[in-house]
């Protein structure tokens, strides 16, 4: 009797510990969600770079194209390294990102040091600017892809 | 039921968050008519609005936010603080614990005033 009261006590005793690290563990795990989430905010420069007219962010440069919108229109109008150079330096960070324009069948690299296809967990995100076209024609893939690492 | 209670409590916030990214309501919100907090116009972060709402009383902030602790802060990608007309963007309050769940959202955007990209930044917490 004494033996089984005993492994009563014991197998309550287990119970409750094993609630109590439950919870510990449940509220470590929230702290850690929460704190950590959405630290990739770098993809929001890909809106950004939909609203900034680059003579804005740049003086020396003359146009009221959106910052997207001449990186475009450089890229397809034969200037493809001043669209590599404004890309790289709107959006700095360091190598880890990488701008596109895709469609269904092709995929160009503008700027940035990070292949899609070489990292395991990529986050991105896309946009379709409505100022990106050459001489009113859409000449290349019409959608910015921004990539980076997750 | 600890879980649910954490994922309602971050529901709530973000919904909060989103409606920041409003014009709030009304659309030129003061401090004697403002039902829905928002910081944007016409796509862009507004200092002004930013500001606005730091000079409004503690309780109203809290009612808005619908949070005991906060703080909400601008800040230029070089990390320096947004100052608009000799005030920084940020609430005055006590600093972010160590010890407890913080609810965090951050966004880069462009600041309405001066065109510049600018991060804002969000914390919330139980007291």
């Amino acid at each position: 009797m004494g033996k089984l009261k005993g492994f009563y006590f014991s197998l309550d005793a287990l119970l409750a510990a094993s609630i109590i690290l439950g919870i510990m563990v449940m509220m470590i795990g929230y702290n850690e969600k929460s704190r950590a989430e959405r630290e990739n905010v770098n993809l929001d420069q890909l809106h950004t770079s939909a609203l900034q007219e680059v003579g804005e962010w740049n003086e020396s440069i003359d146009s009221s194209r959106t910052i997207l919108g001449y990186i475009y229109q450089k890229q397809y109008s034969g200037e493809a390294s001043i669209a590599s150079e404004t890309c790289e330096d709107y959006f700095r960070m360091d190598e880890n990102y990488a701008l596109y324009f895709s469609n269904s069948t092709e995929a160009t690299k503008i700027c940035g040091g990070l292949e899609a296809d070489e990292a395991n967990n990529i986050e991105s995100e896309h946009i379709i600017a409505p100022d990106i076209q050459v001489n009113e024609t859409f000449t290349g893939p019409r959608r910015a892809v921004l990539v980076v690492p997750n | 039921m600890f879980l649910e209670r954490a994922d309602s409590q971050e529901t709530r916030m973000d919904d909060v968050y989103s409606l920041m990214k409003t014009e709030g309501a009304p659309s030129n919100w003061a401090e004697d008519n403002v039902s829905v907090i928002g910081f944007y116009e016409e796509g862009f972060l507004s200092a002004e609005k930013v500001s606005k709402f730091i000079d409004l009383p503690s309780s109203e902030k809290r009612r808005l936010l619908k949070t005991q602790e906060f703080l909400l802060e601008a800040r230029y990608l070089n990390g320096s603080l947004v100052n608009y007309q000799g005030h920084d963007l940020k609430t005055n309050t006590s600093q972010i614990p160590e010890d407890r769940s913080v609810y965090v959202r951050n966004s880069i955007t462009v600041l309405e005033e001066n065109r510049k990209r600018v991060k804002l930044n969000y914390y919330s917490w139980e007291n």
